[in-house]
């Protein structure tokens, strides 16, 4: 494996730090006048998903990782892996436990997008597209008409995911979701 | 545009000295000897010697004998200190005043960047600038954050301090604790154009020794930092070549401990030091300046030559 040395550490390098691989955002030489030269630098844990500061020595090295993003294509879960395909031509698929999603799984619909994290070849990140179109499922009947009274309700979507939605969306309707925030974005035309 | 940018600058800084009859001057970029300092890697030239991390020595030889005020604008070099504020080599302004005390060096730095900003005003926006300058001992900026005094303060605690920050564990000395400490908790936060004064001993360099208003013993040095940038530095220089030679050896010491190759002493500057007359003298970063100035995120914008 290649060794980085601090002077090459720029956002987006793959690094393992603590036995986890990380994904440096950012790199900061600091050098006090005549002082000692060190570098902060922000990780962010692949794994755990955690935001690390930490400071090196200038010219100490980090051992690369072996992590590659890629798009996939969701296909399907059988409840306890989830399986998705590259959608470069290859036709490969990887299949993804429940913990490499972290929780996205609500957010995955058949044949979107998204991206998979692999560290020696294992997915360990699932990221779902920023924006998700979902049907709902389940919800208390709709006001006909009332778009402005400004409340809401839950609803449940067609991959198990409950968010609010405002009082006259009924079953059937197609929503759009910010899968970062989990909130309504608004109606889908079909 | 850059090009004019830094044309400009340099222009308004040779119309300040010039009208104030300071002569400038020019010494060889390749110099015999490297840095004494411990942290400044000098960039070898095989067969020749170094390229000079700043033009101190030769500058300092040449007010021996001419012993009147000098200024230089020249590149200098320093190894691996690559980042959005550090080039491997960069432009320096550095200037001696002969007779005068840091006091007076000091009004004199703040008057020279008035006055450069007031000379390019017309073509570049400088008013994000225009605040009142500030003035901070060490101590009080020490004390204020770490609620010790930084030159009393023990090296173990020193080394709690930094460790709660995350220090690199390696051996340290007093003056890297400092360093350290003042670069992640101090440095950042001064924003208004801000004059440091009375150092550390440990962190005398080339500056005289002198007393502070509670008769502590301190380097009689100054910095100035602006946007959490530190841009010019300045000494009472020392002229005690017996004490300068201490230091030197000192740096060797330390560099041993870092496992370094020692740098051969100056001798030449030895020399030339009690020959000197008693000067205060200066150097700033013009990259710094211009990235102050104009609120660019990275120093090497300025050298893109695409």
């Amino acid at each position: 494996m290649a060794n980085y040395s601090t002077n090459e550490f720029k956002s987006g390098l793959k690094v393992m730090l603590e036995g986890d691989p990380c994904n440096i955002i950012e790199n900061e030489f600091v050098k006090p006048g005549k002082g000692q030269a060190f570098n902060r630098v922000k990780l962010k844990n692949l794994r755990s998903g955690r935001v690390w500061e930490r400071t090196f020595k200038s010219g100490e090295t980090l051992e690369s990782a072996d992590v590659m993003e890629f798009e996939m294509e969701f296909l399907y879960s059988d409840g306890t892996y989830w399986h998705f395909m590259k959608t470069d031509g290859s036709f490969e698929q990887v299949a993804s436990d429940k913990a490499a999603l972290d929780g996205s799984e609500i957010w995955l619909n058949e044949t979107d997008r998204v991206t998979v994290t692999l560290w020696n070849d294992n997915p360990i990140l699932v990221t779902p597209p920023n924006f998700v179109e979902l049907a709902v499922i389940e919800t208390d009947p709709g006001l006909k008409g009332d778009t402005a009274s400004g409340g809401s309700k839950p609803a449940t979507l067609k991959t198990g995911a409950v968010i609010k939605v405002p009082l006259f969306v009924n079953i059937g309707e197609v929503v759009r979701v910010d899968t970062r925030t989990g909130e309504y974005q608004g109606r889908v035309k079909q | 545009m850059d090009l004019l940018f830094r044309s400009e600058i340099l222009k308004a800084i040779r119309k300040y000295f010039y009208s104030t009859s300071v002569i400038e001057v020019v010494t060889p970029v390749i110099q015999k000897f490297a840095s004494s300092e411990v942290f400044i890697e000098s960039i070898e030239v095989k067969n020749y010697g170094y390229l000079h991390t700043s033009p101190e020595h030769a500058m300092k030889h040449l007010l021996s004998k001419y012993k009147d005020s000098i200024f230089q604008i020249c590149p200098v070099f320093r190894a691996n200190e690559i980042g959005s504020f550090h080039k491997e080599e960069f432009q320096m302004l550095e200037w001696y005043r002969s007779s005068f005390d840091l006091t007076k060096l000091l009004e004199e730095t703040e008057k020279l960047l008035r006055f450069v900003l007031k000379e390019i005003a017309a073509n570049f926006d400088c008013a994000h600038l225009l605040f009142p300058f500030q003035k901070i001992s060490y101590k009080s900026l020490f004390l204020n954050t770490f609620s010790e005094n930084p030159h009393t303060v023990s090296l173990k605690k020193l080394s709690q301090l930094s460790k709660s920050l995350n220090m690199p564990n390696i051996n340290h000395s007093r003056s890297e604790y400092l360093d350290f400490l003042f670069a992640l908790k101090i440095q950042p936060k001064i924003m208004a154009p801000t004059f440091v004064f009375d150092y550390p001993l440990c962190q005398a360099a080339q500056a005289e020794i002198s007393f502070d208003d509670e008769g502590e013993m301190v380097a009689n040095r100054f910095e100035l930092f602006i946007e959490g940038v530190e841009l010019a530095n300045a000494y009472q220089e020392l002229r005690d070549s017996g004490e300068l030679l201490t230091r030197f050896n000192d740096n060797n010491a330390i560099r041993r401990l870092h496992g370094k190759k020692e740098v051969p002493v100056d001798y030449q500057l030895l020399e030339s030091l009690p020959l000197m007359p008693k000067c205060a003298g200066a150097s700033l970063g013009i990259d710094r300046l211009m990235k102050i100035i104009s609120g660019s995120p990275d120093i090497n914008k300025f050298y893109d030559t695409d």
